[in-house]
């Protein structure tokens, strides 16, 4: 073993078995767990130290079998044979054993140095499993700790195992499979596929003669997951609560980060003041002052008053259905849609995703192995409409088709949502067969027990890894963005400001598509984030050259309807809001999720020409409309 | 002899035992379980069809029938 008092060991196990909550549990930092299958794409290192030796833990992808030939099956396979870890901790669910116990076998034939964790011990005695854990360790020759990671039972266990292994007073001498059972017949009948089939069946068999053996199950089933299945997976009443839940997300999103985001304009421009007030002292020229004050620091405040509150409480929320073990089946659901679009099923969580934060939506698109398919779920994900667009829409909805009554608006909203939906399988569909040509991948998708969420955990890891991460970007994206809006607006080129330019050159097409250059504008300058397309508008049309707020829904309808909007502007407004470039952060996370710069320029035009079209259409029969009424 | 069927014409709540896997995401599909005497129970299938989720060594999985036509099952007597 290591001469230095230094341990690397490897986490390896199945998808969804608690790999990561033992690796949480060891090294205490918070790496996201997720309850479905593929979250642990790149590996995750810790440490923690173990009486005298620092140990270094590795954790594998949650793989199946290492024979398989994905990516992550690999990736585990190398680490394992050449990164020669000290020990490999192979993490078993307890409450299926049968299916997980031939990665462990294969492992064994690797290295000497393996210990097994039944984990989710306690699950499985609420299922009647029994496993014997002393003929367990007979039969395969490796040590074996019982385990509830969730709860930190035999965690304690786990460690002096591992300085017993580590400190030589442990051997362990693993016994392996009957190789003479089943290598080739004849040197002519010797074929690589029939070998590989007949390796991986000898693993499978080995295990279910283990189990045989090992487990004793009373016949009592997961009685809670098979009764809310009965509901949540039957095709009559699975999309209806699906819909109600999501629906209750978003609603609880858009009606609770009002006042936070209010209370945080507020804090913001205080602290504006302070700021100012503050270069006015250093002599600060006024331009300048200008624009850090009303360019970059009134852009940043408004990108965070507005995205926080509703990301605060959208990815919670979004983490604990997640958590609970509905997502997988909520892609289940929707998998005949995606199917017919040529779509993986898992896009439909990365959709969902997408309503949130399109950033977040695309980062998801990771969970999809197959890159055909990935590719079209991030160049799709812009179609879904994120928190950022919600207020526009809602805005529009309310004031000019719903007159200003609050369910017939949601009613809308609600409308453009499965529109926004259909758009997005439609996109799809047509991408599946041209541009991203291929045969569909196979879809195979683990649904896990429902478990019951850890809500601390939850907010922990939802606020840490998605909230501060899509922030963090947001602002750098912000910063530079506030400085140009405020220069469009204030320096002027032959009597005329930059932004007259620009609305001037985008007004052809602007009114070709039933809007204005100035809503054009609004649109191009609001790259940053979707939030302040509006805000600039509203600053554009009261001439006051920095963002402004709008009071309530009536006052910014009526500056709008001043400003020549009828029913036609707004239709196309909201389409044009549904289908156009992702915002700066999206962008920049589709060009570091792709590697490449030509699909970030593709996801910028695929929804951009879909709105153009899509505008230029109801533009016309809206013409024809009025010109017949 | 021969009373075999591919998996996906398998009524719903009607146990099988899988006999022979083929195609190339054959070693997949042992991973998950499906491989020649597992005991499978489709239970639910998708709202639009396409997709059936099935119960195979006390796990849900769920399968597109392009993949599962890969598996043939003979159905199970009434006591299967």
């Amino acid at each position: 073993m290591a001469k230095e008092k230094r341990l690397r060991i490897a986490l390896a196990g199945n998808p969804n078995t608690g790999k990561s909550t033992v690796f949480n549990a060891l090294t205490g930092l918070k790496q996201h767990t997720g309850n479905w299958s593929g979250k642990t794409v790149g590996n995750a290192v810790g440490e923690f130290s173990l009486g005298q030796w620092d140990v270094e833990l590795y954790d594998l992808p949650g793989i199946y079998s290492l024979f398989s030939d994905c990516a992550e099956e690999c990736a585990a396979k190398d680490f394992i044979c050449y990164e020669n870890p000290d020990m490999v901790v192979v993490i078993l669910d307890a409450t299926s054993l049968e299916r997980n116990l031939p990665l462990g076998l294969q492992i064994m034939e690797l290295t000497d140095h393996v210990i097994f964790c039944l984990n989710l011990a306690d699950e499985a005695e609420k299922k009647g499993i029994s496993i014997d854990k002393a003929l367990l360790e007979e039969l395969t020759g490796v040590p074996v700790v019982e385990m509830a990671a969730r709860q930190g039972v035999g965690l304690g266990e786990l460690k002096e195992l591992i300085l017993n292994v580590g400190e030589g007073r442990l051997h362990i001498h693993p016994i392996g499979l009957d190789w003479s059972a089943f290598s080739p017949k004849t040197e002519i009948g010797y074929r690589t596929s029939e070998f590989q089939e007949s390796r991986s069946l000898a693993f499978l068999e080995r295990a279910k003669e283990i189990c045989g053996e090992a487990v004793r199950k009373k016949e009592e089933r997961d009685s809670f997951t098979e009764r809310l299945d009965k509901m949540i997976l039957s095709p009559k009443t699975g999309i209806p609560i699906m819909l109600l839940l999501l629906g209750g997300v978003f609603w609880l999103t858009v009606a609770g980060a009002n006042v936070p985001s209010d209370l945080l304009m507020q804090w913001f421009s205080r602290c504006g003041e302070v700021m100012r007030s503050g270069l006015i002292a250093l002599n600060t020229p006024l331009w300048l002052e200008s624009l850090l004050m009303d360019g970059v620091w009134l852009t940043v405040s408004w990108v965070v008053a507005v995205m926080l509150p509703p990301m605060a409480i959208f990815f919670p929320l979004f983490t604990l259905l997640e958590d609970f073990g509905l997502l997988p089946r909520i892609a289940f659901n929707l998998d005949g849609l995606f199917q017919k679009a040529g779509a993986h099923g898992k896009q439909a969580l990365t959709a969902c995703m997408g309503f949130g934060c399109n950033a977040a939506g695309v980062t998801a698109c990771r969970i999809i192995e197959s890159p055909r398919e990935r590719l079209i779920a991030i160049l799709t994900n812009s179609f879904v409409p994120c928190n950022g667009r919600f207020p526009t829409l809602i805005l529009l909805a309310s004031f000019f088709f719903a007159q200003e009554n609050p369910l017939a608006a949601g009613g809308f909203v609600f409308l453009l949502i499965i529109l926004a939906v259909t758009i997005t399988l439609l996109v799809s569909f047509f991408l599946s067969k041209t541009l991203l040509k291929g045969i569909p991948s196979a879809f195979v998708l683990e649904l896990p027990p429902y478990r019951r969420p850890k809500v601390g955990d939850v907010i922990v890891r939802s606020v840490l890894d998605r909230t501060i991460f899509v922030l963090g970007r947001a602002v750098t994206v912000a910063i530079p963005a506030g400085a140009i809006i405020w220069l469009c607006q204030n320096v002027e080129v032959g009597g005329h400001t930059l932004l007259y330019g620009l609305t001037t050159l985008l007004e052809p097409l602007g009114s070709l598509m039933g809007l204005s250059g100035v809503i054009l504008a609004a649109f191009l300058l609001g790259i940053p984030a979707n939030e302040i397309v509006l805000p600039i508008l509203l600053m554009v049309y009261s001439q006051s050259g920095m963002l402004v707020e709008a009071e309530g829904i009536s006052q910014a309808g009526a500056i709008l309807a001043a400003n020549g909007w009828t029913w036609v502007t707004a239709a196309c407004a909201i389409l044009f809001s549904l289908n156009h470039f992702p915002c700066a952060t999206t962008l920049l996370t589709i060009r570091k999720e792709t590697g490449s710069w030509l699909w970030t320029g593709v996801s910028f035009l695929l929804p951009t020409v879909v709105g153009i079209f899509l505008c230029i259409m109801v533009n016309l029969i809206g013409q024809v409309g009025v010109l017949i009424f | 002899m021969n009373t075999w069927k591919n998996i996906t014409e398998v009524p719903v709540e009607q146990p099988c035992f899988v006999q022979e896997v083929q195609g190339e995401c054959r070693l997949r599909l042992f991973d998950l379980g499906f491989f020649r005497g597992s005991r499978v129970l489709p239970l639910y299938e998708c709202c639009g069809g396409g997709t059936r989720v099935y119960r195979v060594k006390d796990t849900l999985i769920a399968l597109r029938n392009a993949d599962a036509a890969h598996i043939s099952v003979e159905e199970a007597g009434q006591d299967g």
